[in-house]
């Protein structure tokens, strides 16, 4: 147990220096992300400090991403510091780290860290034969290599120490396994669209049971010093873990909390609370519906043209309503997204495991001239799915905005009711 | 050991690891035989599929005018391919707690998932592709992957998209 004087204190800091970017994000409009860049921890200064958020909030901006990415819609980002395992001063503030609720785990680009902290300042996990631990993660849009580390995680006051976080793109992985390999490589910032991401979906840890119980292939790999890489069992506590849930307090949950905007807008500031019930900014109100989640897989149910979407699912880490209509044209030389004549509004019935349900209507605009504005944050950007019944339905971030989205863990009860769940 | 030949090590201290990799990489491994069927290849190759795979699931359901080759594993996931009458395997289905080896299974049409998936357009959970050869989504959202992709130009008469599930 390190002392507590020094996790409050980083925490502080931390909070500090949100908090300055939450401003600058609020007064600087469009040219918000103008605050990109990593700075190095360990040498913020005090002061000020107005506008203090509760102590279990972190601000968090859908603006253009970090610049060597080139641009973003609809991506929601935070700020968080990183430290070696109990240091106060091998630490660094890493800012646009993608805020997802469709994945566990925190993962950062090797290529961001240097200015405070190496990557070689977090001591690397050893496996169950005692080699260096690297892990594959497959994303629907490709796969990031890296190495499994070591490290303490500050976001906004609270403080996961001893987290077990993915390392993109660090040069002290082995060479990329064939198997890891499905799509393009995401192992830069420009590829991968955040300088990290902060995976706060509904489970514990990122792969699960499957993985503590044997290898599994496109997971976490064994790389022995000499001779090449190879799927290797990893226990739950080593696997990579939701920050939130290692949280000291505040770690049965998170609420996502972003302002109303009817069409296309430069940047929207919103807050990402941790804990639900458990302070009084985090309270779920007696307004909301709880939807319970498949505990297997994550999702739930969606009907929409009286047709169901069995896996279907709310995430703020797509950009828009990916659904299935037909009828809606797709974009001339785009046709990942729906480009209508006219603004159409729709109704699709989300449904949880335990059979609440809700009716939710969403809009939907020309993605082309969204897209043209060069605006980040498109509130009617949808696309098609692709393909059939049965297929996906995606509540993407355009969802998120105008509501306070409640999302607990498994294997944790919020507001009574046992996670996992997703409430609004 | 060569990448990609010996993907796992079956050798370790515990018999439930081994089974539950031995069992949990066979259908991986029967997936990237290069001779297993592909999207736009035939199915030639199903019944060795089959055969390798023994110990999982399979069964072939005779539709009208395809069949769907149903191969399941025993973590739940399974993957449905659908030929036509003379064996031309015109949609993949998939559905699990992980996904079947993509370059595999879209054999030929992989390529085109990558260079969708290079936009990076859509985020991290979701790809898509919709031209007037190739309808494809490939969904990895918490843990669950699931996705399919078909041919339209290559359906049997009367076959459409709602028929793949």
């Amino acid at each position: 147990m390190r002392s507590s004087w020094s996790i409050v204190s980083r925490g502080v800091l931390a909070a500090l220096v949100v908090a300055g970017c939450g401003l600058l994000a609020a007064c600087g409009g469009g040219s918000s992300g103008g605050f990109a860049g990593v700075s190095g921890g360990g040498s913020g200064g005090g002061g000020g400090g107005g506008g203090t958020p509760g102590l279990n909030t972190v601000p968090v901006v859908v603006d253009q991403g970090p610049p060597a990415a080139g641009g973003s819609n609809n991506m929601l980002y935070t700020t968080v510091t990183l430290c070696a395992p109990g240091s106060t001063t091998q630490c660094q503030t890493i800012d646009h780290v993608q805020v997802d609720t469709g994945s566990t785990g925190f993962r950062v680009l090797a290529s961001v860290l240097g200015t405070g902290l190496q990557a070689a300042d977090m001591p690397q996990s050893a496996d169950l034969y005692g080699h260096p631990l690297d892990e594959c993660t497959q994303f629907a849009d490709g796969y990031s290599w890296g190495t499994v580390r070591t490290a303490d995680l500050v976001v906004g006051n609270e403080t996961a120490a001893s987290l077990p976080v993915q390392v993109i793109g660090d040069p002290a992985a082995a060479t990329v396994p064939a198997s890891c390999v499905q799509g393009p490589a995401e192992n830069t910032v420009q590829s991968f669209g955040a300088n990290g991401i902060l995976g706060i979906g509904n489970f514990l840890t990122d792969c699960g049971a499957a993985c503590a119980a044997g290898a599994v292939t496109g997971t976490y790999y064994d790389c022995p010093p000499t001779g090449t890489c190879a799927p290797v069992a990893v226990t739950l506590n080593s696997q990579v873990q939701n920050p939130v849930s290692l949280f000291a307090a505040d770690n049965n949950g998170v609420v996502i909390d972003l302002p109303a905007v009817l069409s296309p807008t430069a940047t929207l500031a919103g807050t990402l609370i941790f804990g639900i019930g458990t302070q009084p900014d985090n309270a779920l109100p007696a307004s909301a519906g709880i939807y319970t989640l498949d505990p297997t897989y994550g999702t739930l149910s969606t009907t929409f043209n009286g047709a169901n979407y069995a896996s279907s699912f709310i995430d703020s880490g797509s950009n828009a309503y990916f659904f299935t209509d037909d009828t809606i044209p797709t974009c001339t030389n785009l046709a990942s997204f729906y480009c209508p004549a006219s603004t159409e509004t729709f109704q699709g019935l989300i449904q949880g495991q335990n059979g609440a349900s809700t009716s939710v209507a969403f809009s939907v605009d020309n993605a082309l001239t969204d897209f043209a504005t060069n605006d980040a944050v498109l509130p009617n950007l949808a696309g098609p799915a692709g393909s059939s019944l049965s297929g996906a339905f995606d509540w993407g971030l355009p969802f998120f905005y105008g509501r306070s989205v409640y999302v607990a863990f498994e294997s944790n009860t919020a507001a009574g009711v046992p996670g996992p769940w997703v409430g609004f | 050991m060569t990448v990609g030949s010996n993907p796992t090590r079956l050798r370790s201290p515990s018999s439930a690891r081994v089974l539950g990799a031995s069992l949990a990489c066979l259908l991986a491994l029967s997936l990237a035989r290069p001779a297993s069927a592909a999207l736009g290849d035939t199915t030639a190759s199903i019944a060795r599929d089959r055969i390798a795979m023994r110990g999982n699931q399979s069964s072939t359901t005779p539709m009208q005018s395809y069949d769907v080759h149903r191969i399941a594993d025993p973590a739940g996931g399974v993957v449905r391919e659908y030929a036509d009458r003379a064996g031309t395997v015109f949609a993949v289905t998939w559905h699990g707690p992980r996904s079947p080896d993509l370059k595999t299974l879209l054999g030929g049409y992989y390529d085109r998932y990558v260079a969708a998936a290079a936009q990076h357009r859509t985020g991290h959970h979701l790809v898509t592709v919709h031209a007037p050869d190739l309808v494809l989504s490939v969904v990895r959202f918490q843990r669950v992957a699931y996705g399919r992709a078909y041919l339209p130009n290559r359906m049997p008469s009367g076959v459409t998209k709602a028929d793949l599930r």
